[in-house]
């Protein structure tokens, strides 16, 4: 996750003439983009951690846009999809929209349309870096706590009361309120349902 | 024919009566059994006509004479008429009239005769063959002989076929059609697309000021191209659709090639196509439907382009070159490209077989029969360790047919 989050619209068509006019128009409505005529140099280029949303053709000499998808979903990626297709295929939609598509647009498309699928995608992705940044915050948070305090959240999580959690420890009801306080504290929650999330994911993540 | 055959057999054949009482009548029973084996198994009949008489002698096997026994009848040649299709009836007597005055040695017809009274099909189909045995001194025929057989059920059969091969060709060419519009509204969309985020591009642009003049030109200019890609498109359908007829017209090929090679002036460029050509002809005359001989040079060569497509700048190459020898004029047009796969060769031509992804598969069945049409020949260059290189082989100069 080294990369810089500055949103990228990546467009795949193998007409370099289109990618080419649509990176036009995307670039009078502020987006950044990125163009490639090939599906290959395309997959070799994008990462995980980069930030955007992509808008794909369906058919390219190769490898078909649905082809590209399935590659991206089996490494992870999760960089929204917008398909574009020069033919109304209705089963071919269908597929790319099971498949995880955000949407599937007919060229020649609409500007309104388009604009408006780009946004509401890097909106997708831009939600999931806030999320992904959050829990790695967390993750961090849990990471920093000390023994004791670890041992009472995973108490927690757990579900146990403060007095149980003093009789497990062998500590006093007092001291154990103590580690609590600071651990909630050093995690930067408010409440005990959102301690016991973050350790929970942490824990998620550990294993 | 029939008809005459269901006639109750009045005089068996002689060999049947007599006793072998001499070798000669022996070898006669003998040869009167082989007539009647090859008769009833290959179910034909025999009929011997003599002009002068007009009468007919016929000698048949069961066959489709329902339930006739092999026997022979001699009956008076008008009967044939009788029992005959109306609507033959004009054709088999031409037929036998030809060969009667000596127009031909013989006929081979098929005609329809009544079914049996007793049931069955009304008409039976009879397949006839005749030769004149013998001519009188004006060259008349005195003596026809000849075979005939019920064929019926081949007959049947045949329609059968020729109505199913009709229905096939029929949704062949529907299925053609719907393709061939399916990969035209392809084509058509795809500039048409770019088009239209030009225009919405540069209207955006034009309204945040975010555009120079200059840049503004260019976009402009682009989008001519792709407007000019969709009335190159709709010209070259245009073409397709025009009269199927061959017209016959002298025209420059050399013209016609740089025509064709303006259309693909667009992807030429933008895949920084090089264009060799080998020729030392300032003009060369051929006569023959141009707009077809155009649309032969552009699927070849479109195919070069797309064959092409994912090659190295500035190293991608199509060449043509054009020879003249003898009476005819070969063209080869060959491109560097990856070359065709083994496996398919033998497919290149068949109609439908693509490999491509927006294809149709007719390109090159086309242009294969549009050359043959021209007496010429379309082959592929099966020699090359490179790339790939059709050869049309036309004649250089054909009279033109003047109507």
């Amino acid at each position: 996750m080294k990369k810089s989050t500055s949103p990228l619209v990546y467009v795949v068509d193998d007409e370099p003439e289109f990618a080419g006019a649509i990176g036009m128009l995307l670039e009078t409505a502020g987006h950044t983009c990125r163009i490639f005529t090939s599906p290959r140099n395309f997959l070799r280029s994008i990462q995980p951690a980069d930030c955007g949303c992509i808008l794909l053709d369906v058919r390219m000499p190769g490898m078909s846009g649905l082809e590209v998808q399935d590659h991206l979903a089996r490494r992870n990626f999760r960089q929204p999809i917008v398909f574009l297709t020069g033919h109304g295929d209705i089963p071919m939609a269908v597929q790319a929209t099971r498949a995880g598509a955000l949407d599937f647009l007919e060229k020649p498309v609409r500007e309104k349309t388009l604009l408006s699928r780009v946004r509401a995608a890097l909106k997708q992705d831009a939600r999931r870096f806030k999320n992904a940044a959050a829990q790695r915050r967390g993750r961090q948070r849990v990471d920093e706590l000390s023994t004791r305090e670890r041992q009472v959240g995973e108490l927690l999580a757990q579900g146990c009361s403060s007095l149980q959690m003093a009789d497990q420890l062998a500590l006093s009801v007092r001291t154990v309120e103590m580690h609590r306080l600071r651990m909630m504290r050093r995690l930067g929650v408010k409440n005990t349902a959102q301690a016991v999330r973050l350790i929970l994911e942490a824990a998620a993540a550990g294993t | 024919m029939k008809e005459l055959m269901s006639h109750r057999i009045t005089r068996p054949l002689p060999g049947k009566r007599l006793a072998p009482r001499s070798p000669l009548l022996q070898q006669l029973k003998e040869s009167q059994e082989r007539l009647r084996a090859a008769l009833e198994c290959g179910n034909i009949g025999v009929f011997d006509w003599n002009t002068q008489t007009n009468r007919v002698i016929y000698i048949a096997p069961r066959m489709a004479m329902r339930d006739q026994a092999l026997g022979a009848q001699e009956v008076d040649a008008s009967h044939w008429l009788a029992t005959t299709h109306p609507d033959d009836i004009a054709r088999a007597r031409g037929e036998v009239e030809r060969a009667v005055c000596g127009e031909t040695d013989g006929f081979s017809m098929r005609y329809r005769v009544k079914g049996p009274a007793d049931g069955g099909p009304a008409w039976l189909v009879v397949h006839s063959r005749g030769k004149v045995r013998e001519r009188d001194a004006s060259g008349r025929a005195i003596r026809i002989l000849g075979i005939f057989e019920e064929i019926t059920h081949v007959a049947a059969r045949e329609e059968a076929d020729r109505v199913r091969d009709a229905q096939l060709a029929r949704a062949t060419q529907v299925a053609a059609l719907g393709e061939l519009a399916l990969s035209l509204a392809h084509e058509i969309n795809q500039p048409l697309a770019t088009l239209t985020a030009y225009l919405q591009a540069s209207t955006r642009s034009v309204r945040q000021k975010s555009i120079t003049k200059a840049e503004l030109a260019a976009v402009l200019q682009r989008s001519e191209r792709q407007a000019q890609r969709v009335a190159d498109i709709v010209r070259r359908l245009r073409m397709l659709y025009r009269d199927r007829q061959v017209t016959e017209e002298s025209f420059d090929l050399l013209v016609t090639l740089q025509d064709v090679l303006h259309l693909l002036r667009h992807e030429i460029d933008t895949l920084n196509i090089q264009v060799k050509a080998s020729c030392r002809f300032k003009k060369l005359v051929i006569t023959g439907d141009r707009i077809q001989i155009e649309q032969v040079l552009y699927n070849i060569m479109r195919n070069a382009v797309d064959a092409l497509q994912h090659y190295g700048r500035g190293h991608a190459t199509l060449t043509y070159s054009i020879q003249r020898t003898g009476g005819r004029i070969l063209i080869r047009i060959a491109n560097n490209g990856p070359g065709i796969p083994a496996n398919i060769l033998n497919r290149m031509f068949e109609p439908f077989f693509t490999t491509k992804p927006k294809g149709t598969g007719l390109g090159l069945s086309i242009s294969r029969s549009i050359i043959e049409a021209h007496r010429g020949s379309l082959t592929l260059d099966t020699t090359l360790k490179q790339g790939a290189a059709f050869v049309i082989d036309l004649p250089a100069r054909r009279k033109v047919r003047t109507p």
